[in-house]
């Protein structure tokens, strides 16, 4: 049976409803603030787009913009590689090792991302650390420097973190992926000749193409939702090496008084993040077309 | 002793001083009570002249127009600055037992939380009838501006608040009615400790290099010399939290800029700016410390308490940060830890960073004002000051120390210095701006790790400082 569209409009109108309460109209007064300015107690005075066009000039904000690609890098290029990796090598053995290995590298997805912070400083700090000790004591000590204090070093420092937290994600999805794809597939690649890496590229990642859309959507937004790493890791520093686009947002709107700036950066980083969501999903779709086509 | 079960750590909170000196002497009177460790100025000699005849002991609180209806006040606290929850409970249980008609409730906040939240709460329907607050125009101005703060001066005259702390504290929580001038005009807060920077001495450290107290600046470099020579870390650092990177800087400031050229800067009583030749000279020793490796390993990567963990294990000479760490040097090292100024220059300029902690202030919307002037009274007052000083912490206002502690007597006899010379006391210099605070801390960090130069980060502090009017 199909509803008529009235009665479905009736069904959907309390979610909708929802949606609207907590997302669209935070969304839309923060676009109207964006267009302002106010230091969150006085009087709000229109400003029209001039602090859209401030962020490009604004040294801070092209710095956290750089920063948030290398972020990108780190929370999704190299959590998709190595969860993949991961996860075709846990398809290939024993069950009972496999739930074993799963639920030890999907930890770090879990834990909450200010422990996650705590532990690592623990972990990259000078000299009691973890890391530095352990450099020291396998006598490389010219290796060991002050991760998060080090400019060149502190944003792959964060990044490494990143990737840390988010390959797990990556791996529980291709592996369910893997154990979705017809088993008489690998059969057949077998039958044709085709080794391991015959398998990997004919078989495995041409079966897990719509998990790797969702991996690449879900860890493209992470990226840029990497306020509680940050603030808890380095708070942005040293200088402003490890500035991200949310972390300005958060000094700017918060404890600057500068709720406009704060809430353009909020809106670019929105829109770039939807555009950039669409962008994924045309060239899926596109791809999904040419091959149907072929 | 001397120690505060809170663990403090945090921008310029906690642990302060009394102006001893000049203040101590000029007040005679009433005389108050002592206990075994403190024997104490006669405080507040101005209080209550009208309300009652009989002897007024700082041993309860004494209110003015008190009501004897059942009310509640609902106070903000800070979480670890001033004083313990124990120390709380024990002057509010003093307080609801003078007045049972009164409930006290607090909630208790971290620094940060204060920053985060305040504005917020503030401008709510029902706010706290009492606030806590940092000073300056980064927080109470715009809270002052908008009337969410009520002017004290009654207060402080009923109470003696003008007579009981120093003016120099008393200053920096001054404003203009509409929030636009800092250091003049009605008092909007009344804080229970103050805080400075200095330097702490590892006294061991210096006598197993058989150094003395430096007394000029050219006697501190060599020490400092003689520190990295001997295998120490000079003046041990951790400023990954930021902040802490700004007092690398401050310290040599106050050594070059003249003191009102910093007034200025900071209460925007005449022009003044960053970009000026001593402020680059001020800028030029932190870096060149930086490079000559005094801050110690990996200080960029540090945090604070790793740093004082460094130098109460011994490792270095000196840890330069306010007496808002004294909590945790005091209780590891006791009386091995001194609390010193960085001498100045024979004839140069001279002055120290430090003012009130965070303070209270009453809600313009509160219903029950003069409940939380008499409340804040007994906070502030002499009774607590001694609670203060028995947890290691410094009260704001005139107090004189005689207890045993080496380590306290030079916290007290180093404030005492400082206040002596007129104006010799800055204000943290990001009280200047609302928007200071973050930009020095990264500023300092690139400036001590050499990656701008002292001009340029003269250049973009002014850039930032230019970008905000009063």
């Amino acid at each position: 049976m199909r509803l008529s569209g009235l009665e479905g409009v009736v069904y959907v109108l309390p979610a909708l409803a929802f949606l609207a309460l907590v997302l669209l109209v935070p969304l839309g007064m923060t676009a109207g603030l964006s267009l302002t300015s106010w230091d969150g107690l006085g009087p709000i005075k229109w400003v029209g787009l001039s602090n859209y066009t401030a962020l490009i000039s604004d040294p801070i904000v092209v710095t956290a913009m750089g920063n948030a690609v290398v972020m990108t890098v780190f929370t999704l290029a190299i959590p998709i590689v190595i969860g993949l990796a991961t996860a075709i090598v846990l398809s290939r053995i024993t069950r009972r090792l496999r739930t074993l290995w799963r639920t030890l590298l999907f930890l770090p997805a879990v834990i909450a991302p200010v422990v996650v912070a705590v532990g690592w400083r623990l972990v990259y700090e000078p000299t009691t650390g973890l890391l530095n000790s352990l450099l020291r004591a396998l006598g490389l000590s010219s290796l060991a420097k002050p991760w998060l204090g080090d400019f060149s070093l502190a944003l792959p420092a964060t990044g490494i973190v990143a990737t840390w937290m988010e390959y797990g994600l990556v791996m529980v999805l291709f592996l369910a992926g893997i154990q979705r794809i017809s088993p008489e597939l690998f059969d057949a690649a077998k039958v044709d000749g085709a080794g391991i890496a015959g398998e990997v590229r004919h078989v495995t990642i041409p079966g897990l193409r719509y998990e790797l859309l969702v991996a690449i959507v879900v860890t493209l937004i992470d990226s840029f939702r990497n306020f509680a790493l940050i603030f808890n890791l380095t708070r942005g520093g040293p200088g402003n090496a490890t500035v991200v686009p949310v972390l300005e947002v958060y000094r700017r709107g918060i404890l600057h008084g500068r709720v406009g700036s704060a809430s353009a950066i909020g809106i670019t980083i929105s829109v770039v993040l939807v555009l950039l969501v669409l962008g994924v999903l045309w060239f899926a779709r596109r791809r999904d077309a040419d091959e149907g086509s072929a | 002793m001397n120690s505060s079960p809170g663990g403090i750590r945090r921008g310029r909170m906690t642990v302060a001083l009394a102006f001893v000196a000049a203040m101590a002497t000029a007040c005679g009177g009433n005389q108050a009570t002592t206990n075994p460790t403190v024997a104490t100025t006669p405080a507040a000699t101005g209080a209550a002249p009208t309300s009652t005849a009989a002897a007024v002991s700082d041993r309860e609180p004494n209110c003015q127009n008190m009501t004897t209806d059942a009310v509640t006040l609902n106070y903000w606290d800070d979480l670890n600055e001033n004083l313990s929850d124990a120390g709380v409970a024990k002057l509010d249980a003093a307080f609801k037992a003078k007045y049972p008609n009164v409930t006290l409730n607090r909630t208790a906040k971290t620094f940060s939380d204060i920053l985060t939240t305040e504005k917020l709460q503030a401008s709510a329907p029902n706010p706290p009838d009492i606030l806590i607050t940092n000073g300056g125009y980064a927080l109470l101005g715009p809270l002052v501006a908008a009337g969410l703060m009520k002017p004290l001066d009654d207060y402080a005259t009923a109470y003696g608040w003008d007579k009981r702390f120093p003016e120099g504290i008393n200053r920096q929580q001054r404003f203009s009615t509409d929030g636009k001038t800092y250091g003049t005009g009605s008092l909007y807060t009344v804080a229970p400790t103050a805080t400075y920077v200095g330097l702490f001495v590892h006294k061991a450290n210096l006598a197993k290099l058989s150094l003395q107290v430096p007394t000029t600046f050219a006697e501190f470099e060599a020490t400092l010399a003689a520190a990295k020579a001997g295998g120490l870390v000079p003046l041990v650092q951790g400023v990954s939290e930021g902040w802490p990177a700004i007092h690398m800087f401050t310290t040599f400031e106050n050594l070059k800029v003249p003191n009102d050229q910093l007034n200025n800067l900071v209460y925007h009583t005449a022009p003044a700016s960053f970009d000026t030749p001593e402020n680059v000279a001020a800028a030029a020793i932190a870096q060149d410390y930086g490079k000559k490796g005094y801050f110690g390993e990996g200080y960029l990567g540090k945090t604070a308490q790793a740093a004082i963990d460094e130098f109460n294990a011994g490792k270095a000479l000196y840890f330069l940060q306010g007496t808002y760490f004294s909590a945790p040097i005091v209780q590891a090292l006791g009386d091995g830890a001194e609390m010193i100024l960085v001498p100045g220059t024979s004839g140069g300029p001279f002055s120290v960073t430090g003012g009130p902690g965070t303070a209270f202030g009453i809600s313009s919307k509160s219903k029950v004002q003069d409940l939380a002037a008499c409340y804040i009274d007994w906070r502030t007052g002499q009774y607590a000051s001694e609670l203060y000083v028995g947890e290691g912490g410094l009260p704001a206002m005139n107090f004189t120390y005689t207890g045993t502690s080496t380590f306290t007597k030079s916290v007290f006899d180093a404030w005492a210095k400082a206040s002596t010379p007129k104006d010799a006391i800055v204000p943290y210099i990001d009280f200047a701006a609302t928007n200071l605070l973050d930009f020095m801390s990264s500023e300092s960090q690139q400036l001590v790790a050499g990656q701008i130069t002292p001009q340029q980060y003269a250049t973009d502090v002014q850039g930032q400082y230019a970008q905000f009017t009063p």
